[in-house]
């Protein structure tokens, strides 16, 4: 069998996942695609990281790309074993060769559109929007890239390649959650008004409560006032409160 | 909280990487490429399916009904463990272990199609005659699965003999019976193991190109 190049898989990834992970199923032919897979998902989901990070500018681009990747890789890993269980109660179990490769090109192409949305993202960011756009934008955006990857990976993984309602739905549900999970553990990707630009933030509660209270302009604080998800800007300006300060997130901060 | 002085995310990256590299020097031992090695440092447990694994072709895999098999033939081993236990001369182990096999090979041969027709249906063929091959390989593999639901079906029909058996009174000839039951089906079951059997009539572009 010809090896194919990084470009084809690029094509393949975007108009033909399931083909893909049919042709190479059996691990003989592992050595092909494993390693354009992996370049395909950390050039594209770190170049839209940096574009994220530039909201912020400075070492966050750098931040942002690394662990962007590292979002889609740590939501596959976490919860593949669990997708499989699931779809073995089809009848028939996919073997774990051809699951690892499934979460492969799903996430290669959430990448790859994620890429896709990368100069939209740009614009809109050096237009400096306020705080809650960017945040709402984020999540937006990546639901949206992240639908067609969801469904490469819940259509690899059922026998005969067809999507059901429960298992496809469950798939979406449990992969989606984790992945929003993921990246709340590894945020900030665009950083909170008054605190300082950081690798990661101190782990703290979970990515629905976080997104809905920023959304609100809700950011919790500590005693003296700061920010307590992420290290605190020495500039930043105490508030007093109940746990929470409520904070205006128009414009440059 | 730290890791031997450094920041637990630091700690938690580096004992990944360091799963990594194990994983992919497993995976250079066993003949995958350099790139799949050095991929395991980003991604191993993803790659890890591949461990145990050569780069060989491996043999074919369970197909469809490798479950029904399953099922089928440990539903008759009980018996006949039963059987032998209450002093029964039940000695057709042998034979239905290789009717056993004999179906695997060919529910294994279903498989293997149904992946070539998912492939060539995922390609979109536009030549007419691809597209009635491809019909006829289906069908083909239509009669191949119904022949093998047919020869379950007689396990389990089998079983029905083995447990008569056990209420006999004439033992010898309905353990001829049953014996006579599992050589028809053994026969049954070769003639779906060779592959030629799965296509009845010729492919349809075949039989326009010749005169």
């Amino acid at each position: 069998m010809k090896s194919p190049n990084l470009l084809s898989i690029a094509v393949d990834v975007l108009t033909r996942p399931d083909r893909l992970v049919n042709r190479f199923d059996q691990p003989s032919q592992a050595g092909a695609v494993v390693g354009p897979l992996l370049i395909l998902l950390l050039l594209g989901a770190g170049l839209f990281g940096a574009v994220v990070g530039s909201y912020d500018g400075g070492w966050q681009l750098l931040y942002a790309g690394i662990k962007l990747p590292a979002v889609l890789l740590l939501a596959a890993v976490v919860s593949l074993p669990a997708l499989r269980v699931l779809h073995a109660q089809q009848g028939r179990s996919v073997s774990t060769w051809r699951a690892g490769l499934a979460a492969l090109v799903g996430c290669a192409r959430v990448a790859l559109l994620s890429t896709a949305l990368a100069p939209v993202f740009w614009l809109i960011y050096s237009l400096d929007p306020p705080y809650v756009l960017s945040i709402l934008m984020l999540v937006c955006g990546l639901s949206l890239v992240g639908l067609p990857g969801l469904i490469t990976v819940a259509r690899a993984l059922s026998p005969g390649g067809r999507l059901r309602f429960g298992p496809t739905l469950a798939t979406i549900a449990l992969l989606g959650l984790v992945m929003a999970q993921s990246g709340w553990i590894l945020r900030p990707f665009v950083v909170t008004p008054g605190a300082e630009l950081t690798m990661l933030c101190p782990r703290s509660g979970d990515v629905v409560t976080g997104l809905s209270n920023r959304l609100r302009g809700r950011v919790p604080v500590d005693t003296e006032g700061h920010p307590r998800d992420c290290a605190t800007r020495e500039d930043a300006a105490p508030a007093q409160g109940d746990g929470y300060q409520h904070q205006e997130f128009g414009g440059v901060y | 909280m730290s890791f031997i002085g450094l920041p637990s995310w630091a700690g938690a990256a580096l004992i990944y990487l360091a799963l990594g590299l194990a994983v992919g020097a497993l995976l250079l031992r066993a003949g995958h490429p350099h790139s799949t090695a050095a991929s395991a440092l980003a991604a191993w447990p993803l790659l890890l399916g591949l461990l145990g694994s050569s780069t060989q072709k491996p043999p074919l895999q369970g197909g469809p009904k490798a479950e029904a098999i399953d099922r089928a033939f440990g539903a008759v081993d009980d018996l006949l463990e039963q059987q032998r236990a209450q002093g029964a001369n039940v000695s057709w182990g042998g034979e239905l272990g290789d009717l056993r096999r004999a179906l695997e090979a060919a529910d294994a041969r279903i498989a293997m199609v149904d992946h070539i027709l998912d492939d060539l249906r995922a390609a979109s063929p536009d030549a007419a005659s691809v597209a009635a091959d491809l019909d006829d390989l289906a069908a083909a593999r239509e009669r191949a699965a119904a022949e093998l639901d047919a020869v379950l079906g007689g396990v389990h029909r089998l079983r029905i003999q083995v447990g008569l058996l056990a209420l006999s009174e004439i033992r010898d000839e309905a353990a001829q019976a049953v014996q006579q039951r599992l050589r028809e089906l053994h026969a049954r079951a070769r003639a779906i193991e060779e592959i030629s059997s799965l296509g009845a009539d010729p492919p349809r572009a075949q039989a326009a190109a010749s005169p």
